[in-house]
């Protein structure tokens, strides 16, 4: 099935190196907008109409979120499209009728982006409009997977110690070293005990994997204590795996080690506050960074 | 700029546990240790999330098969996101269930893992959720995967037959209608049912239709379609969002649960709360003149 060409894309904005075409549905796409336009589409973001934009490989692509849903199936085509390289997006689906491209380019708002859309600049929080310029006015730069460790400064405290996110504790520095308090996404199983003795930082925040079978997804906290290393799981409902700022801006206090307690960690708590308290220390310890 | 400890890190334990005609399957703790020693020939197991992160470490040495640990999918379905980037590369994957395996372990994934979800090139490979993992790796290690450019794929099933000759087909868009379903069929796809959505639907002419209903969304548009198709006399209903992802109309058809229908469709005894597949079944065996 199908529908007449042309009319289907309506030309939102014009630069000399590409359009933003705003569809109706992602089906909408064609041979035209290979590599140079970005394709505004008010179908969800999910793996199926993917293939059906990255058949025809358009520079970019905004859809919707359509609620995310069960396992991520509203954005999971965001993926799909960054394997290959195509920067795409989601917009809240609350702010878009479905089915109407046009509209969405004029009021929606982005929710989720893959890595090669916020190399554009991207941010959820931004207007479709300001977003679907910013993805046909820049190139994303290259990165090989270990540099897209999204390390990210997020508190400095009066010592020089400081919160930073990083997506997974792989990504460690020799600075980090009984300095800095690291916030996290991968899950604090066995394998990553050797990850978290190695970077020994300050204290750390990771996720606790779903928890997984005998609570396998946070064994490291317990094994790590021995070691002196303060930590805790965020529930992996409430924060994205293998996004640190997650762990740090949505997360939620799933379980903590002894260490973690002493300092205040608790259960229940935001991130955000763990890793403060996490910073702080308490004070029979010794302080210096 | 120091190193990270990814970049730091020498060490890669790796288990072969099977092999025949060349071709492995090699168990690990993590997925950060898929190496240049498992390109192309190998199907690796590592007890890691598959989430886009670890995905990424495991493309660069394009391994032959993966499988890993759902981590109980998690937030936006983080734990299983990285399924959708391997399939845009072609690479067959899958998750173990959260439950069913340690974290971390790679032996006891391979020992007690089932499969919860799989990606398009793993399920032509013949994984299905519910395989065991052993088995599963066996098959990856023995079949060649099909069909894996970028692009299109279509999954159609007739799941029941009525004696006038009219069916329900279950396929996850309904731009994949044909000719033949004008009149004749049920149709249970997985898109939206907005403005976008109708107009296939009006094209398509089944004989009854059950789409997403894309998490509602703004103005009730995700399922604004079927009011224009009651105008129209097509009997129509549609899946609750929160019950069945978007984009796969065979978990709508297995586990979904009605969110809205027309009114032809009520006419036919379809009410909202009632599973898809006895929806399906009203809508194909009622609307006799």
């Amino acid at each position: 099935m199908g529908g007449d060409e042309a009319d289907l894309q309506t030309v939102v904005f014009s630069i000399p190196r590409g359009r933003v075409v705003a569809v109706d549905s992602a089906y909408d796409v064609r041979p035209a907008n290979r590599g140079r336009d970005v394709v505004v589409n008010a179908s969800y973001c999910g793996v199926l109409p993917a293939r059906f934009l990255a058949e025809h490989a358009p520079r970019a692509a905004i859809g919707v979120d359509c609620a995310i849903g069960p396992e991520g199936a509203g954005i999971a085509g965001l993926w799909y499209l960054e394997a290959l390289g195509i920067p795409a997006a989601a917009a809240d689906v609350a702010t878009v009728v479905l089915g109407d491209g046009a509209e969405m380019y004029e009021s929606a708002r982005i929710s989720r982006v893959n890595d090669p859309a916020a190399r554009c600049g991207v941010e959820p929080g931004m207007a479709v409009q300001a977003a679907a310029r910013l993805m046909l006015e820049r190139d994303p730069e290259e990165r090989a997977a270990a540099d897209v460790t999204n390390r990210t400064v997020m508190h400095t405290g009066p010592d020089g110690r400081q919160i930073v996110c990083t997506d997974s504790i792989a990504f460690g520095l020799p600075h980090d070293r009984g300095r800095n308090v690291l916030c996290t996404a991968g899950h604090t199983g066995r394998s990553a005990v050797p990850y978290l003795r190695r970077v020994a930082p300050w204290g750390f925040i990771c996720s606790d994997g779903g928890r997984g079978r005998d609570e396998s997804g946070l064994a490291g906290l317990h094994i790590v204590e021995d070691e002196g290393l303060a930590g805790a799981t965020v529930d992996a409902r409430t924060a994205r795996m293998g996004d640190g700022l997650s762990t740090y801006r949505d997360g939620v206090i799933s379980a903590r080690n002894v260490l973690a307690a002493e300092r205040g960690v608790e259960v229940g708590q935001p991130a955000r506050l763990a890793a403060l308290a996490l910073l702080a220390g308490n004070p029979d310890e010794e302080s210096a960074p | 700029m120091s190193k990270t400890l990814l970049e730091r890190e020498q060490e890669h334990p790796q288990t072969v546990v099977d092999e025949r005609d060349g071709r492995r399957v090699v168990i690990m703790d993590s997925a950060r240790w898929v190496d240049e020693r498992n390109r192309d020939r190998d199907v690796v197991i590592p007890a890691s999330y598959i989430g886009v992160l670890p995905a990424r470490m495991v493309a660069m040495h394009r391994p032959r098969g993966v499988i890993g640990h759902d981590a109980c999918v998690g937030k936006d379905g983080a734990g299983i996101a990285g399924l959708w980037y391997l399939e845009a590369l072609g690479i067959p994957a899958a998750t173990a269930d959260g439950m069913s395996a340690e974290m971390g372990n790679g032996q006891d994934l391979y020992q007690s893992g089932v499969l919860s979800y799989v990606n398009y090139p793993a399920e032509r490979c013949g994984l299905r959720a519910g395989m065991s993992v052993r088995e599963a790796a066996t098959i990856l290690r023995d079949t060649e995967a099909t069909d894996v450019e970028v692009g299109n794929k279509i999954r159609r099933e007739i799941v029941e037959t009525h004696p006038s000759g009219r069916r329900i087909v279950v396929t996850d868009s309904i731009v994949w209608a044909y000719p033949e379903d004008e009149g004749i069929s049920v149709l249970v796809t997985a898109g939206h049912t907005g403005r976008s959505g109708a107009s296939f639907l009006l094209e398509a002419r089944p004989w009854g239709f059950i789409c997403h209903d894309g998490g509602m969304s703004k103005n009730r548009s995700g399922i604004a379609g079927l009011q224009t198709t009651a105008e129209h006399g097509l009997a129509g209903a549609t899946i609750d969002g929160t019950t069945a992802p978007i984009g796969d109309a065979f978990l709508g058809y297995r586990d979904g649960r009605i969110s809205a229908r027309n009114e032809p469709a009520a006419e036919r005894g379809v009410e909202v709360g009632m599973a898809v597949a006895e929806a399906a079944h009203l809508l194909l065996v009622g609307g006799e003149p």
